[in-house]
């Protein structure tokens, strides 16, 4: 062998020698080392974010969470960016889809230096993250830094229990073609109301100058009564949403049970009843998901987005008394109970 | 000389009559003892884990609430049992540990600890990783004292019918001596299986109390929430779902303080065995309702679901019959008349005994004799048995020839060819004479069959050297009886027996239309011993079964001699009974029946249609052996059966044809019969014994 062939055999040897060093000492990093995660919450460290946060206790996870609270401001929003930025946590976790959507950002940004770029993070409480751009498909990011959680329940699923409350053939929706998640969603329903062979009256909200109006909500509950509607169900628009009490309690004084996407219909207003994922439990999940990409070394883009398997099933007593629409004994066993009326 | 000579025969005769009746009581009581604890402990087992998944359930369910696992107010607070059950010797407890790091390979299991059982279950959150650890554990302490006081009561009980037998038999022959034990045998099977049925009953009401206190629960919730009973929605679709969810509820009944009643499920063996133990004022000691009263005076009753248990106490007395059955008629066969016809007796009995030794070997899971398909096996017993009737007394060497090689090789390498030696050699010994083919002969052959099934289903490996082994000595029983037969009884050989197997393969179709309808039988049998649950058996479940249906068939056989000598009914009762197997088995098939409880009472029928067959105009032409030659017929059918119903891969798409089969082959017989009984009946009887 020449001397160069040598040479070049020692320089082979000494950078398979190095790299193997080097794959060692990354493995071996993250067992001595203790992570931080940054929580960008929007109003307090409510049940998500507390069972996150209980999540990383309990798995054991070497992390400390440091929570910053936006207040409901988006203008906090920017700071938080720009202390990830500076610190530069492990990863970054951020609750509902206005901190998602302003410090991740959408998939095809044109700057996407205004945005927290290559720390890795997870999402949850969005309630459509294709939506609003933050993935490409609900069930995989296909962003190298970006995963997280569906708290959604599906629309087939919704419809099948309100079935197994109340028998029915035929129920509305009302939608605001305003909002592309609500006119989205309508269709959604409507697919699945074929697919379970139920009659969908489907109600859009008048619009005036683009914008709906409030007042509008008992005529058109009122017209689905007229229609022989025979339940009402609010699938995804932030305009029912806000505007759930005169909705859900229209509805009721006219006799028409309400089934919500929105577990908050239920337990702040007068729908019957939600299947929702528990807030805890989605923190949990995002808890897990942490847990992969830290010590499993899971890279977000290869991590779906990940869903509960079990939801829970709300019932609002107090409406079901003033309904006189019990709920079903299979369905008492295992419900949770809301709003219940005090004992005679 | 003469006299002492004969009374120390007798004297012996007696002595190994009470060693073999005490042997035989002993291992009888002893293996059932044994089966019914380990079932005991299985039916605890299957409790403890039903109640573990329901507790599970509950648990995950209950921490998605948002409880938490430990403290007050938690999962674990909620899910414990009533304290009914959580005290005395089977009291019920349960422990959930919230586990420290989250972990998904946390397994469910079972065991037992220092007097306890224990279930264990991961309890998962709502995205599948395990939390938290559920133990549900049970005290044995009841079950244990219960064995301990059984065991004890079966020493005391069987040196009892020892000693009373060893008195008798002073002063009795032998037959008449066992007839006060054989009572108190009996009396000692049933006080066994009363306590097995009475402790898997108890198993099964705890079962039962827990799972109405969770039906409670529910209904309690509805009330505290204020729904009015009258006005609760889907009580029936509830109630349903919960006799159909919790199996040791049998039926369920709510009623309300205004007499709104909801019922589900439907027990009536229950409430008949309810009403009895009430009438006969054992409530006290067999409960089998559960009642609790609810909030508003709402009472919500249920019964315990008592089938399970009656099924397992069922299989537990036919097992014990079988054993009865079996035991008895070879003492019966050996010592009547004092051991007058003891070499006739064996000379019957032991080629029949060593033939189904061989098919059981076959059906024991992975046979103990060799590693060749089982069809392989049952083919060859089927074929060497052929062979070695159609050279019975022809060629004297040719057999010595080929059994001494065949069952050389067969001990040193794979026992297939002691297979086909030995069942070769029950051809060449098989007993040709009417009297030697009765059902007590048949049901004293299964004795060894039934020691085999008994050994194994208590655990017992058998190696393959002792089989062979065991095989291989009564292989040369039965060959020294069949070569020194003509020296003793040479007059009483049968004439033409050499060309018989050749005449049913040419000449007589007939013959072979009873040799197809005895396999499709056959086949019936053994295909339902194939779904033969493993819950109390294990891997001897199916040879059992098909024990049990063996003894049935001889007993069917030994009913249908109560006819008598009225032969037409004899032929109308034969048709009758064949349909009547077909219709039988096909309820079971086709419209869903218990294809072991109705393929069991088809074998009854099956053994009476085997005795009348030797009885029909067209077999009484084969003369004074015409019986011999359709058990002959029929053992062969049993081997060719086992062969199909093992190469058969799904029992129920053989079952239909095999019916159709058996039904079918009834036409050229009943054709048969019909022109036996226009063409001068009296002169075919004429010669025939009846």
């Amino acid at each position: 062998m020449t001397l160069l062939g040598r040479l070049i055999g020692l320089a082979a040897i000494l950078a398979l020698s190095l790299s193997g060093a080097n794959s060692a000492l990354a493995q071996n990093a993250p067992k001595d080392k203790r992570f931080t995660i940054y929580m960008a919450a929007w109003r307090g460290c409510e049940e998500a974010c507390q069972g996150f946060i209980d999540y990383v206790k309990e798995s054991g996870m070497p992390a400390d969470v440091v929570v910053r609270d936006a207040k409901t401001d988006k203008n906090t929003l920017n700071e938080f960016i720009k202390e990830v930025k500076a610190t530069r946590p492990d990863l970054v976790v951020t609750w509902g889809t206005n901190v998602t959507a302003q410090m991740v950002g959408p998939y095809d940004a044109p700057d996407p230096s205004k945005f927290i770029g290559n720390i890795p993070s997870i999402f949850m409480i969005v309630a459509d993250p294709v939506e609003a751009k933050i993935t490409k498909s609900q069930e995989i990011s296909n962003r190298p830094f970006v995963t997280g959680t569906r708290n959604r329940v599906s629309e087939i699923i919704q419809l099948k229990a309100m079935l197994e409350y109340r028998s029915f053939k035929r129920f509305g929706i009302i939608y605001n073609e305003n909002e592309l998640n609500s006119k989205v969603n309508a269709d959604i329903v409507k697919r699945a109301a074929d697919e379970l062979g139920l009659d969908l009256v489907m109600l859009p909200m008048p619009l005036y100058n683009g914008t709906p109006r409030r007042d509008d909500i008992p005529s058109l509950i009122q017209e689905a009564a007229d229609r022989g509607v025979e339940f009402l169900y609010i699938g995804s628009s932030s305009f029912i949403s806000v505007n759930a009490d005169i909705y859900t309690e229209t509805a009721v004084r006219l006799g028409i049970p309400v089934a919500s996407s929105y577990e908050t219909s239920v337990t702040e207003s007068s729908a019957l009843l939600a299947i929702a994922s528990k807030y805890g439990m989605v923190g949990r999940l995002a808890g897990y998901q942490a847990k992969r990409i830290l010590m499993d070394h899971v890279k977000p883009e290869e991590l779906p987005i990940a869903a509960l398997d079990r939801h829970s099933y709300i019932i609002n007593m107090r409406t079901a008394a003033a309904l006189k629409l019990y709920p079903p004994m299979t369905l008492l066993s295992y419900a949770e109970i809301v709003n219940q009326p005090d004992k005679k | 000389m003469g006299s002492e000579a004969r009374r120390l025969d007798l004297a012996l005769s007696r002595l190994a009559f009470w060693l073999a009746a005490s042997a035989l009581a002993a291992m009888t009581l002893l293996v059932l003892n044994d089966i019914g604890a380990r079932a005991i402990e299985t039916r605890v087992g299957l409790s403890l884990d039903a109640i573990a998944d329901s507790d599970r359930a509950r648990a995950e369910a209950s921490l998605d609430f948002g409880l938490p696992v430990n403290g007050l107010g938690s999962a674990e607070e909620l899910l414990q049992p009533p304290s009914t059950l959580a005290e005395g010797p089977d009291a019920l407890s349960l422990r959930l540990e919230k586990l420290q790091t989250v972990d998904r390979a946390v397994e469910n299991s079972r065991h037992r600890i220092a007097g306890t059982m224990v279930a264990e279950r991961a309890v998962s959150d709502s995205h599948g990783e395990s939390i938290a650890r559920l133990y549900v554990t049970r005290s044995m302490a009841g079950i244990d004292a219960a064995l301990a006081e059984r065991d004890r009561a079966i020493t005391i009980g069987l040196s009892l019918i020892a000693a009373l037998l060893a008195l008798l038999l002073v002063f009795s022959p032998p037959w008449d001596a066992i007839r006060v034990p054989a009572v108190l045998f009996v009396g000692g099977v049933l006080f066994m299986l009363a306590s097995l049925g009475w402790q898997a009953t108890d198993i099964s009401r705890q079962a039962a109390a827990l799972a109405v206190a969770d039906t409670a629960g529910h209904l309690n919730r509805a009330l505290s929430l204020g729904i009015p009973f009258d006005n609760l929605v889907g009580m029936l679709d509830y109630l349903k779902q919960q006799v159909a969810s919790k199996p040791a509820i049998g039926a369920i009944e709510v009623s309300g303080a205004s007499g709104v009643t909801y019922a589900a499920g439907s027990d009536p063996l229950g409430q008949i065995l309810a009403k009895w133990t009430s009438w006969l004022g054992l409530s006290g000691f067999v409960s089998l309702g559960v009642e609790q009263v609810l909030e508003e005076g709402v009472r919500l009753k249920a019964s315990v679901n008592i089938l399970p248990v009656l099924a397992e106490v069922g299989a537990f007395a036919l097992v014990a019959f079988v054993f009865f059955v079996s035991g008895g008629a070879m003492l019966r066969a050996i010592w009547q008349g004092e051991g007058r016809s003891l070499y006739e007796a064996v000379r019957s009995t032991l080629p029949l005994g060593l033939f189904f030794l061989l098919l059981f070997f076959c059906w024991g899971g992975p046979s103990a004799l060799s590693a060749a398909p089982p069809v392989a096996q049952f083919a060859s017993i089927a074929v060497a048995f052929v062979l070695g009737l159609a050279l019975q007394r022809r060629v004297r060497l040719f057999p010595l020839v080929v059994i001494v090689p065949a069952g050389g090789l067969g001990l040193w390498l794979d026992g297939l060819p002691l297979m086909a030696a030995s069942a070769l050699t029950c051809g060449l010994g098989f007993h040709w004479n009417e009297d030697g083919a009765k059902p007590v002969h048949l049901g004293a052959a299964l004795l060894p069959s039934v020691c085999f099934a008994g050994i194994t289903a208590v655990g017992f490996a058998v190696e393959t050297l002792m089989a062979k082994g065991a095989i291989a000595l009564l292989m040369v029983l039965v060959f020294v009886l069949a070569e020194i037969r003509p020296k003793v009884e040479a007059s009483r050989s049968p004439p033409m027996i050499a060309g018989f197997t050749l005449r049913i393969l040419l000449d007589n179709w007939i013959w072979l239309c009873l040799f197809a309808m005895q396999t499709a039988g056959f086949l019936l049998l053994a295909l339902a011993a194939r779904q033969m649950p493993a819950l109390l058996f294990g891997n001897s479940g199916p040879a059992l079964y098909l024990l049990v249906t063996a003894v049935l068939y001889a007993a069917g056989g030994l009913l249908a001699g109560l006819v008598g000598t009225w032969r037409r009914a004899r032929w109308v009762l034969f048709e009758l009974a064949v349909f009547a197997v077909a219709l039988i088995v096909a309820q079971a098939y086709a419209a869903g029946g218990p294809v072991l409880v109705n393929t069991a009472i088809a074998a009854v029928l099956m053994g009476a249609v085997g005795r009348w067959m030797s009885q029909l105009p067209f077999t009484l032409g084969a003369g004074h052996f015409r019986g011999a030659r359709v058990l002959a017929s029929g053992l062969t059918a049993f081997a060719a059966a086992g062969a199909i119903a093992q190469e058969t891969a799904i029992p129920e798409q053989a079952a239909l044809p095999a019916i159709l089969v058996y039904l079918m082959m009834l036409a050229p017989l009943a054709f048969t019969i019909i022109a036996g009984m226009r063409i001068r009946p009296r002169r075919i009887f004429s010669g025939s014994t009846g």
